[in-house]
């Protein structure tokens, strides 16, 4: 239906008030009716790394090709079958001792991104390589109001030693700015979410958060007069899509303690837990998949990396009864007991996982939605965590990345096919052509038909 | 005060130690050109790395940095090689100088650094098609291929080479057939007859380089037109998968994109017919007019999977195949329907026809379990007309809603009042269990729990064996806990003792309660209760066990019944039951059935040499055809067998197996025997040459930590190899041997002399050699 209420607004429109602005979503307003039609979404691209690889046989599709089967470990991205590939084959070569001798996790976690080999040092002389987010980010980042975003859940450290010699630094972190400047993440969703949201000088925003606190109130009371204007432009369509909107941030302001009462938690952790980070640790992911959720649907970033746990993780989980340590288990020596519990160990990730994709799917944005017109990397540098292998990796790539990759299949390449391939077909659809990323020997062929 | 312990000097030291890497990182970045150039060929690996990564930071290119990068790129080590190659590969032309240095890295054994000199002479340019074009025409098959490669980044400027790269297409290597075909697609794009001709090549990875080449084409002539449309037929499924999406997207006029969408959806494979339903939305024919004809089609096909992959391409249209719904409920009756795939259809086609769905299911009660599971698809719209027909005359209809409302997470508080409402007063009993399976989900809610417990004693014993199923998923105290499963077992249907006796395998405080009833059933149940009794007796505490579980036990395992003589098995093993008849009856199982076999050999390895007598048919079962028998035997026989030499001989003979997993395990247990398993190193040592192997027989190797003086000769001739693993270790194991490897002294000497470091970080092999040398020559190892 035509939208005859619609008036062109800017793409960078933003509902203002004190020390806050609201960025908004894709609407039809924000292209004129002659650009409507071709109006096209950025896409975005995100990477999510997961440490000490998985059970294989319960992860690999049986067959190739469309239509497979979803193993045990996937089944639950089963309703999302035909927004993903599932990617077999590829390999971190650089996450191999290659001379080294050991430290294959925190190799893992420094080579996920990179495709470079880490300087083996727990010094401050690290050197690993530029991360293929931040590759992207210096091409593009200044598109949008925060080049990237890094994102995860479990605090790291960037000093001392973490695994056999080699810095922390490298196990904490995936996304490197430069091959000797690693970018710290962001664990609280609250500090994400005032970032997102957070205007004007420090002064307003101190103010604006002190009365959302002491106030109880929300983010949205503050640009309520600004988003009343905004409607009487907008169509009906666009109103429904503002709405949808606005319930949501006031879902996840809720959710990470903004402008309501916030309770104590008890945390199986080993560090305390500041204000504002959930004590549970599905419900941190959820939030944090939120957070990335709402900076791309508001492209305040188009560029998103996140760590669902730090390099060699041990965390337990009990709350799907697997009392052990994550890592204890992944050396497994094939005990069928420990295998199984790693494997639903993986599928709990992957369960957040389909988390943020049906999120995403839930965006819509023009003829498609928010996955339609991202990538999201999903994976582990390390295959198996009983052998510490870096090859036949087991990664998924989700998102239509703008209508450019051909979803639904499993696609197995040749053995030591580069992971940074992969990379660099994922850079050419951010419109950023470069070389080489990391050990590249050029760009992965079968993503489109 | 550990304060004046230490001097002064040595605390400094400490002190400078800390900023010494600052210190380097700084220094280098200062480091005028001249020194950072003779850097590159400094003897320290970690010296050259730093002045690598420096001058590819730098991104200089002047004649003196391309000599010396040119130099650089035989450098052993490979990340210098990299560096040198990323920073001539920025030059562009600069680097025309280094074209024959670069030329050589496309035969390293690298792929990365084949790519990079690849791509540094396709930056070159012009200048580099000389060499490419003399590597075309005589090189070795890995040249052609890169040099195609190359070619194929150039794209347009390597025009004048595409001849050479046509011949190439039906080269012997299929990397070159592929390199070269995807090359004459970069290079030439608009060249339809060579297009053409690969896209009707016998080899399959050069059609698809074709047919994408024909896809690109902007204006397709006819015969580009006709060719495409001929890939729908061709012999690989997996090109077929490509042409449906190919011709799906193309500018054919619909009627013929819709004609092989349905003639994909009918494919032999069927992934060409997933990839059909997913080509819908791309011809954009995702309407109701394509989705009536998908329906009428589901009348004239009767082959399941096709009906199957209809389903599925309804589902890819959405609601506008609303039309198709009837049609569908027709024939999702048909043997061999996949219900996951028919329910998902009917929930993404049925959202605002529940009542018409409870209707046909009325009508044909066979297609419950479709409708149910796309009842609970179709979550909240489906709700309210599912509570209402909870009150339906129709029994199935019933069924068919309480298993639909259970599966709609989370319930919400009407669903789950309705529901109990259901569990007591239903008339039927199937609805009855339904309902209390449904409430058992909702967890630990008061109002469920008082009906589940009450549903325990229920007059149906489908919905008492319902109940005591659920129970475990309440917190029950012990008390709560033990009426029903008291009652449970003395039941008269065995399904109800079955689930009674699941209570207690799970439940630890009431196990003690019930131990003789368990071992009264172990002994003397039907089969399946006397299975269900021996799985509940090895959840019991080794310790809580008294002489009538043995009895049960060895019963079970003399049985006839091979799953009750698995599961008697599966108990001794859990309550480590050492007894000797419990080993008889152990012995005895030792027969043909493979599954059975290697349980058995399990149950005896835990009684170590106790179960000697059994050696000799351990041992023979490490030959036994199938894996996890010959797996379960050589655990047992490393269990039981004292004689540490003969196991070590036996264990080497293991590690020929044709199976990973047991060459693993014979590895793991020499490596437990330490210096007394030295015999099976020579075998580990040539383990390491396989991928598959290297990392067990590298962990062997290390645990057994030492290396007899029969294999120095073959660690010697490894001194030299390529493969830095192996050369490693014969430095190591050479070290292992002792004064008895003086032989090889001169060798590792010269070694060490040349300081060569191509293994990795600097020093590291040194290190080795000196500590190899010293233990040679009986002196202490080195303390660095």
């Amino acid at each position: 239906m035509t939208n005859f209420a619609a008036k062109t607004l800017s793409r960078r429109t933003v509902l203002r008030g004190l020390g806050v602005s609201l960025a908004l979503p894709w609407l039809e307003a924000t292209s004129s009716v002659a650009q409507a039609a071709a109006a096209k979404a950025p896409t975005r691209m995100a990477f999510i790394f997961v440490p000490n690889g998985v059970n294989l046989p319960k992860w690999t599709p049986a067959t190739e090709g469309f239509g497979f089967k979803m193993p045990y470990i996937l089944e639950p991205l089963a309703p999302l079958q035909n927004d993903l590939l599932v990617l077999s084959g590829l390999t971190h070569d650089k996450g191999r001792a290659n001379g080294d001798g050991p430290g294959d996790h925190a190799r893992s976690a420094s080579v996920f991104l990179t495709g470079a080999q880490p300087r083996k040092t727990d010094g401050e002389n690290i050197r690993s390589g530029i991360s293929v987010d931040q590759v992207a980010a210096q091409a593009v980042g200044e598109r949008t109001r925060f080049s990237s975003l890094e994102l995860g859940v479990d605090p790291g450290r960037n000093a001392g030693g973490c695994d056999s010699g080699y810095s922390c630094a490298y196990s904490s972190n995936i996304s490197w700015s430069s091959e000797t400047t690693p970018l710290g993440k962001e664990v609280n969703p609250r500090l994400v979410f005032e970032r997102l949201f957070a205007s004007g000088s420090r002064i307003e925003v101190d103010k604006s958060q002190q009365q959302r606190d002491i106030l109880q109130k929300s983010i949205l009371d503050f640009i309520s007069d600004d988003a009343r204007r905004l409607k009487t432009k907008l169509g009906r369509n666009d109103n429904r899509k503002l709405d949808e909107y606005l319930t949501g941030v006031r879902e996840i302001e809720r959710r990470v303690g903004l402008g309501i009462e916030t309770k104590p938690v008890e945390a199986d952790v080993d560090y305390p837990i500041p204000g504002g980070i959930p004590g549970d640790y599905r419900d941190h992911l959820r939030l944090m998949c939120d957070m990335m959720v709402l900076a791309f649907q508001t492209d305040s970033t188009r560029i998103c990396t996140m760590m669902f746990a730090n390099a060699s993780d041990n965390k337990n989980y009990r709350n799907i009864d697997v009392p052990d340590g994550h890592h204890d288990l992944s050396h497994h020596q094939d005990d069928p007991v420990k295998l199984e519990k790693i494997a639903k160990i993986n599928r709990f990730h992957v369960e957040q996982l389909r988390y943020l994709l049906q999120r995403m799917k839930s965006i819509r944005e023009g003829e498609g939605t928010l996955l339609d017109n991202s990538m999201v990397c999903y994976g582990s540098a390390i295959s198996d965590g009983n052998r510490h292998n870096n090859e036949n990796l087991p990664i998924i790539l989700a998102g239509g990345g703008g209508g450019t990759i051909e979803t639904g299949r499993h696609i197995r390449y040749r053995t030591e096919t580069p992971m940074c391939n992969l990379f660099m077909s994922m850079l050419d659809r951010m419109d950023v052509h470069v070389p080489f990323m990391g050990d590249s020997t050029g760009h992965l062929p079968g993503l489109t038909l | 005060m550990w304060r004046y312990q230490f001097g002064r000097e040595f605390l400094l030291g400490i002190f400078l130690s800390f900023l010494a890497p600052v210190w380097s990182v700084a220094q280098i970045r200062e480091l005028p050109l001249e020194s950072l150039l003779e850097q590159l060929s400094d003897s320290d690996l970690d010296r050259r790395r730093d002045a690598a990564y420096e001058v590819a930071r730098r991104q200089l290119n002047s004649p003196q940095v391309v000599a010396t990068l040119a130099k650089s790129l035989a450098d052993d080590d490979i990340q210098v090689r990299y560096q040198a190659l990323l920073a001539l590969g920025r030059m562009g032309t600069a680097a025309e100088p280094a074209i024959e240095e670069l030329a050589g890295c496309l035969e390293d054994r690298d792929d990365q650094v084949r790519y990079r000199a690849g791509y540094a002479l396709a930056n070159i340019g012009q200048p580099s098609l000389s060499k490419l074009k003399s590597l075309l025409e005589e090189g070795s098959s890995r040249s052609q291929s890169e040099a195609a490669r190359a070619l194929a980044i150039m794209g347009a400027a390597a025009r004048e080479l595409a001849p050479l790269l046509l011949p190439l297409v039906d080269a012997e290597t299929a990397e070159v057939r592929e390199s070269a075909a995807a090359a004459l697609v970069a290079i030439e794009p608009e060249q339809e007859a060579t297009i053409l001709r690969l896209a009707r090549h016998a080899d399959a990875a050069v059609r698809r380089q074709g047919i994408q080449g024909l896809a690109a084409i902007p204006e397709p002539t006819d015969e580009v037109s006709a060719a495409l449309q001929q890939t729908i037929t061709d012999a690989a499924p997996e090109i077929r998968e490509l042409s449906v999406i190919v011709l799906a997207k193309s500018q054919l006029p619909e009627e013929l994109r819709a004609k092989y969408i349905l003639a994909a959806l009918q494919d032999d494979a069927d992934s060409v017919c997933v990839a059909a339903a997913v080509a819908i939305k791309k011809a954009n024919l995702a309407n109701a007019e394509f989705a009536k004809r998908l329906a009428a089609r589901l009348q004239e096909v009767e082959l399941p999977q096709h009906i199957n992959s209809i389903a599925r391409a309804l589902a890819e249209i959405g609601p506008p195949a609303e039309v198709g719904l009837p049609d569908l409920l027709q024939v999702v009756g048909t043997a061999g329907v996949d219900v996951a795939i028919v329910s998902t259809t009917i929930a993404r086609l049925g959202v605002s026809r529940v009542p018409d769905l409870l209707r046909a299911l009325e009508q044909s009660p066979d297609l419950e379990p479709f409708i149910s599971a796309a009842l609970a698809d179709i979550g909240e719209p489906a709700i309210s007309p599912l509570m209402e027909s909870l009150t339906s005359s129709s029994e199935i209809v019933r069924v068919s809603t309480v298993r639909a409302l259970g599966r709609i997470q989370p319930l919400q508080d009407a669903i789950i009042e309705h529901l109990i409402e259901s569990a007591r007063a239903d008339e039927s009993a199937l609805v009855r269990s339904m309902a209390v399976t449904a409430l058992t989900g909702v967890g630990s809610d008061p109002r469920t729990k008082a009906v589940v417990l009450q549903a325990s004693v229920d007059s149906s014993a489908d919905v008492r064996a319902a109940a005591l199923q659920g129970l475990t998923k309440f917190q029950l105290s012990p008390e709560e806990m033990h009426r029903p499963v008291a009652n449970g077992l003395a039941d008269e249907a065995e399904a109800v003792q079955v689930q009674a006796l699941n209570c207690v395998a799970v439940s630890k405080d009431i196990q003690p309660d019930f131990l003789q009833q368990v071992v009264e059933l172990a002994r003397t149940g039907q089969p399946p209760l006397r299975i269900a009794a021996l799985q509940t007796l090895s959840k019991y505490a080794p310790e809580s066990i008294e002489e009538t579980t043995v009895a049960a036990v060895v019963a079970g395992l003399a049985d006839v019944d091979r799953v009750i003589k698995s599961a008697a098995t599966a108990a001794a093993i859990a309550l480590h039951l050492r007894q000797t008849d419990v080993l008889d009856a152990l012995s005895a199982n030792l027969i043909d059935d493979p599954e059975l076999l290697a349980a058995t050999l399990a149950a005896i390895a835990d009684f170590g040499p106790a179960a000697q007598e059994l050696i000799p048919t351990a041992s023979r079962l490490c030959a036994h055809p199938a894996t996890e028998v010959r797996r379960a035997a050589l655990l047992a026989l490393a269990a039981i067998q004292t004689d540490r030499h003969a196991l070590a001989a036996r264990l080497v003979e293991v590690l020929e197996d044709t199976e990973w997993e047991v060459r693993r395990e014979a590895a793991a247990a020499l490596g437990k025997l330490g210096p007394d398993g030295k015999v099976g190193v020579p075998k580990l040592f040539h383990m390491l040459a396989s991928d598959e192997d290297r990392d067990f027989a590298r962990g062997a190797l290390r645990d057994i930590d030492a290396a007899p003086v029969e294999a120095v000769p073959l660690f010697m001739a490894a001194l030299d190899s390529e493969d830095r693993t192996e050369a490693f270790y014969a430095i190591f194991l050479l070290g292992k041997v002792g004064p008895a490897a003086a032989e090889a002294l001169p060798k590792l000497e010269e070694q060490l002399n040349q300081g060569s470091s191509e293994s990795g970080r600097s020093g590291f092999r040194s290190r080795f050699l000196r500590d190899a040398i010293a233990a040679i020559k009986g002196e202490p190892p080195s303390d660095d």
